[in-house]
């Protein structure tokens, strides 16, 4: 299994206040209905359905609203189980989880985001479905560590080598 | 030499060097180019644009008109900078513009004295339209390379730039353009609300006009540093230095261009506030007198500037001359530094009081009721003509008076682009002769000199009351701004002089727009030849077109053309206003879009594999897909010769082609079914499950939209495949009718194209190749037959396995999760070794589709009907589908519509072009009818001959015909016999039953 920066990045990149790395390991299942699934997303996944905009969390899982009706769960399963009205489809390999972190995350990603990023209207546990420098990403902002900000980016696995070339470029000049 | 460095200003007195045309310079950090220059002793800085006259600094700011210069050498080299809005950094390489062999002797300077001898100049405005008109032809090859040498500013490197440029999203609650008293007040209320506050001024220090004075004016300076100090405190407030704010856009967006000394060299930013404050200021206006565009006349603000803020004197010995009572400070400031004021020359009856009685203390005497009609001296000013002013207007005695500097004001112009963005044009206010903004946009404030305002007190009120509105209307509270004890005077008392009569049988020129060299009688012109509006004046003069954007020229010149007209200024009106307000990098706007950058590449999960392996790339939208594979040791097998090999050999053996590009979308819900029996002509409704079928989908005006295979997973859920092309828009074509059209329907769209990597495995041994990759798999024609589907794994990765056919060859599709997607191409190719199996580019996959009759974007081009490709038989009857309705218009089913057909060439060697016309005449005449084009091409390796795909009128009907394929551009006109489209197994034998 072959992430689609592997052979063109050595990651996790640090600089001066800022961490790029890749996010890989977890599952991405999209879990989708075309009634109100809430009751049935919270049996299958054991998570509080998000409101819009926003993401769940336990641990290293999350459930990621994405649309009506429409959610990714992350996840360490490799198989689920059949849910009455819920259609599950593997996007496992469709997105490439890009996590940006450290005080000079906000500046990089300025550089590209047309978001609001600022603690009061990007809150954690929000997310967004936007561009960056003309690439449709999904961004989340993720709990801080350490009082540091943390956001994620999920690109199109295709344009992965792009994006990553785009932040590490910008973040080299940044110092 | 004219200019020296007097004392220290603001700048400390640490040194650094630069140089300026090769000569070893140095300056003090906080310099700009300008300053440096002239406390150097440089006076000529360059040559003007069309005269090639000397050229100097003649302000402080912005509105400099004079001082272009190129900085840096090379790709790094930056041409027309503004000297005066530059910072020297140390080893800065400065050069003149617009001169050869040196700014002190340039041999195109005979522009001037040619204009000089004839009644009219020659180089007068619109020259060049009347000029060289004949021959036509002479326009692009001579005249205007030789226009583009002899005239213009620097010139833009040949070299590629390598410096690296951002572009910057911000959002802030209140954004304040401009660091004077008002923005400074302005910023300081709103920074004590708490709110997300960004400053930005085009200069490295902020203070605007506070910077004008003397340091030792306590007060003033005082309350200038201490309202920064707290501004940088705050942590609430963004200070932006070194940056123009260049437009204001709908949705209170504003565009800004910051000088960056770093890794970066510029950065655009782009702005969202909620709330702006335009604190723009005001700029002085000159004085159009003969000469005056020589070194060393200056506006009255920028001498004093220069010498309060940079120490330095701009000259020996100043003449002051004005019309208001505003300049008279620099002549007193320049007097008590011990710099000799010759006289001021103030065309009112008088000046203030208090003015008057300060130049009597001083010893300066004040000639009143007079005016300088014209600068002497040829490098820079020697002398002044001054002359009575008499009642009537015209001119008196005249005498000579020695000065090397001319510091002139003609009043103030409020900076009014920024609040006129909108498109609001301002107004002119009789009380300061100048335009202001009468009605502000939607939350913006317009303050201080900007809106006419040139007391420092009643505009930091303005400012606060402003800011403080602001923040009222965010649900916040601005503070309040303790203002300083001193004031100015915001009363000028300016009497308008808009031109100096020229003295008498003189030819020289007064410019109007000193950059453009415009002068006073091109705008005489301009009027005498019909061009009475101010726009149309503006563009056949290129009056305020330059990159000071007619900051100093524009009121002027309005002011003269009303003259002309004999109305008012307010009737004249202004032109628009259109951003950007100043020079703007075409690099910042291209910030990262460069080089790789461009737009982004899309890549499919084996491309690390095909590069390895040295294909050769051709772009498919973003994607860059496998053109060829070539072969030989020298890697120099040509494009011909692969993809005929390529082709060739997959109908013999086997070969492997990446289709990962391919759209991927899943379509799940208990009314799955129904939506593709909407969306798709034929039926899916009665797909088993395990099958795929092709479909093809049409817009609602009846024509094409795109075609693929959908295969059904279950009863519920469906996975199709869409074009490269067309893969985002029928994603949204499929929401959009969901969404809009048939909501009752429960059915759910979803793109699955990056999760799945996809390979055609095509030719007689592509079955036996799978059997060895995925031998637990039965790929027998019984277990998978033609347009089934199979289900395995590899390595614990789920596989899809679909027996359908674009090449005419038995064929299958592999999809397979993207992460796994290299290793299974090349398992596949591991195990096909056995049988020869090589990879196949897309100019191959072309071929073979040619010679099948497959179509593909080139015949699907948006404009052909089902019966333009012979396929009406496939739109089902028994139900309803998109586009059905239209496909019926009479037009659609003319008979006479080109429809698809195959082309062969008589001669088999000779190419039919892509593009050619079909005709029936054995050459190209005037009048022939077109019969149709030629849409695919090549050369087949199964018919030996160059094969084509094109439309015809009543094609079907004209089954072995010969006619022609013109092809003008190359003077081609190629016999071709009309053939079925199928060329190649057209009772699908291969394709079907092995």
């Amino acid at each position: 299994m072959t992430s689609a920066l592997a052979q063109h990045f050595n990651l996790p990149q640090s600089y001066a206040d800022l961490t790029i790395a890749e996010v890989t390991g977890q599952r991405m299942w999209q879990l989708e209905g075309v009634t109100g699934i809430g009751a049935q997303i919270t049996e299958l996944t054991g998570m509080p359905v998000p409101e819009t905009g926003h993401f769940a969390q336990d641990g290293d899982q999350l459930l990621v609203w994405q649309g009506r009706d429409r959610y990714f769960w992350l996840t360490p399963n490799a198989s689920l189980p059949e849910v009455n009205d819920v259609y599950i489809t593997d996007q496992t390999a469709s997105k490439t989880q890009i996590r940006i972190s450290g005080d000079q995350a906000r500046t990089l990603l300025a550089r590209g985001l047309p978001v609001d990023l600022d603690n009061g209207m990007l809150a954690i546990g929000e997310v967004r479905m936007t561009h960056i420098n003309h690439i449709s990403v999904v961004l989340l902002r993720l709990p801080d560590k350490e009082g540091k900000p943390i956001f994620e980016l999920w690109a199109m696995r295709g344009f992965a080598v792009s994006l990553m070339s785009f932040l590490t470029t910008v973040a080299a000049s940044l110092a | 030499m004219s200019g020296f460095r007097s004392h220290l200003g603001r700048l400390n007195d640490k040194q650094i060097s630069f140089s300026f045309n090769g000569q070893s310079l140095s300056a003090r950090i906080g310099d700009t180019v300008a300053s440096a220059l002239l406390a150097n002793g440089i006076e000529v800085v360059g040559r003007s644009f069309k005269y090639h006259r000397p050229r100097g600094v003649n302000s402080c700011g912005a509105e400099e008109s004079g001082a272009l210069v190129s900085i840096g050498i090379g790709a790094e080299q930056e041409p027309n900078v503004r000297a005066t809005m530059h910072l020297v950094t140390e080893g800065m390489q400065v050069s003149s513009q617009n001169c050869w062999p040196s700014p002190q002797f340039d041999l195109l300077a005979i522009n001037n004295f040619v204009g000089s001898l004839f009644p009219s100049s020659p180089l007068a405005a619109g020259f060049y339209y009347k000029t060289f008109m004949w021959p036509a032809k002479f326009w692009y090859k001579l005249y205007e390379p030789a226009i583009r040498r002899a005239a213009g500013m620097g010139k833009v490197p040949d070299q590629a730039d390598k410096a690296a440029y951002d572009r910057i999203n911000s959002f802030y609650d209140i954004a304040i353009v401009g660091g004077g008293a008002a923005g400074l007040s302005a910023a300081l209320s709103a920074a004590q609300s708490g709110l997300r506050v960004l400053l930005m001024d085009e200069h490295a220090a902020l203070g605007g006009q506070l910077l004008h004075l003397p340091k030792q004016q306590q007060d003033l300076e005082q309350w200038r540093q201490n309202t920064i100090a707290s501004l940088i405190a705050a942590d609430n407030v963004t200070i932006l230095n070194n940056t123009i704010c260049w437009g204001r856009f709908d949705g209170n967006t504003l565009a800004a261009h910051e000088v960056v000394d770093g890794k970066v060299r510029h950065n655009f930013h782009k702005i969202h506030a909620k709330k702006i404050v335009i604190a723009t200021g005001a700029i002085e206006r000159p004085l159009v007198f003969t000469n005056n565009d020589k070194p060393g006349v200056m506006l009255a603000s920028g001498a004093r500037k220069l010498l309060n803020h940079y120490g330095v004197a701009a000259g020996r010995q100043m003449v002051l001359f004005t019309n208001n009572d505003s300049a008279y400070q620099t002549a007193f400031d320049y007097h008590d530094q011990g710099l000799p004021v010759t006289a001021i020359i103030d065309s009112r009856q008088a000046p203030s009081e208090h003015l008057f009685e300060a130049c009597q203390e001083r010893g300066i005497p004040v000639y009143q009721n007079s005016v300088v009609t014209k600068a002497k001296g040829w490098h820079g000013v020697r002398s002044v003509q001054v002359a009575e002013l008499k009642g009537d207007g015209s001119l008196g005695a005249s005498h000579d008076l020695t000065c090397d500097l001319v510091a002139h004001s003609g009043g103030w112009s409020p900076q009014v682009q920024m609040a006129s963005h909108g498109g609001t044009p301002p107004v002119y206010d009789e009380k300061i002769t100048a335009f202001v903004v009468d009605q502000q946009a939607i939350d913006t404030w317009s303050v201080g000199a900007a809106q006419g305002e040139f007391g420092l007190q009643a505009g930091i009120k303005q400012a606060m009351v402003a800011a403080q509105a602001a923040c009222q209307a965010l649900a916040c509270q601005g503070g309040e701004v303790v203002k300083p004890s001193e004031d100015i005077d915001g009363n000028i008392n300016i009497e308008p002089m808009w031109s100096i009569p020229a003295p008498s049988k003189q030819k020289n020129k007064q410019f109007v727009d000193i950059q453009h060299d415009v002068t006073t009688a091109d705008i005489s012109l301009s009027h005498k030849e019909g061009f009475i509006s101010v726009e149309h004046m503006k563009r056949y003069t290129t009056l305020g077109m330059a990159n000071d954007q007619g900051r100093t020229a524009n009121v002027n010149a309005l002011a003269m053309m009303a003259g002309h007209l004999e109305q008012s200024i307010a009737a004249t009106g202004t032109t628009r206003f259109r951003p950007p307000i100043a020079p703007v990098s075409l690099g910042s706007i291209a910030g990262r879009e460069v080089g790789e950058h461009v737009r982004p590449l899309r890549r499919t999960p084996m491309q690390e594999w095909h590069e390895r392996q040295g294909a050769v790339f051709v772009e498919a939208g973003l994607f860059r897909r496998p053109q060829y594979y070539p072969i030989g040791n020298a890697g120099n097998e040509t494009l011909d010769q692969a993809y005929v090999r390529e082709a060739a050999h997959v109908r013999t053996k086997v070969g492997l082609c990446d289709v990962s590009s391919l759209g991927k979308i899943e379509i799940v819900g208990p009314d799955s079914a129904v939506f593709l029996d909407r969306i798709y002509v034929n039926l899916f409704s009665s797909l088993p499950v395990n099958k795929a079928r092709y479909g093809i989908m049409l817009r609602e005006d009846g024509h094409i939209y795109d075609d693929g295979t959908t295969s059904r997973l279950a009863d519920d859920r469906y996975f199709m495949t869409t074009t490269t092309a067309k893969a985002g828009a029928v994603l949204s074509h499929l929401e959009r009718c969901l969404e809009i059209d048939w909501p009752e329907l429960q059915v759910r769209v979803s793109s699955v194209s990056e999760h799945w990597a996809a390979m055609a495995v095509a030719g007689p041994q592509s079955r036996a190749t799978l059997q060895l990759a995925f031998p637990e798999m039965d790929f027998s024609q019984a277990a998978l037959p033609f347009m089934g589907l199979a289900h395995g794994e590899y390595q614990g990765c789920p596989v899809r396995i679909l027996r359908v056919s674009f090449s005419g060859e038995l064929a299958y599709e592999v999809y397979v999760q993207a992460d796994h997607g290299e290793q299974v191409w090349q398992h596949i190719m591991a195990m096909g070794q056995s049988y020869d199996i090589i990879p196949y580019g897309l100019e191959a996959l072309g071929t073979l589709r040619i010679e099948k009759g497959h179509v593909t974007g080139a015949e699907l081009d948006g404009r052909v009907t089902l019966a333009d490709v012979n396929m009406q038989r496939m739109a089902s009857k028994k139900k309803w589908f998109v586009g059905q309705k239209l496909m019926q218009r009479e037009g659609l089913q003319d008979p006479k519509r080109p429809c698809l057909v195959g082309l062969k060439a008589v001669d088999p060697q000779q190419p039919v072009p892509t593009g050619a016309i079909l005709v029936n005449e054995n050459k190209l005449v005037t009048g022939c009818d077109k019969q149709g084009w030629v849409s695919s091409m090549t050369y087949s390796p199964a018919l030996n001959s160059f094969i084509a795909l094109g439309f015809l009128t009543a094609g079907q009907e004209r089954i072995g015909e010969t006619i022609y394929a013109a092809y003008p551009l190359q003077g081609q006109h190629i016999p071709v016999e009309v053939v079925s489209s199928h060329f190649y197994d057209p009772d699908n034998i291969r394709v079907k039953d092995q």
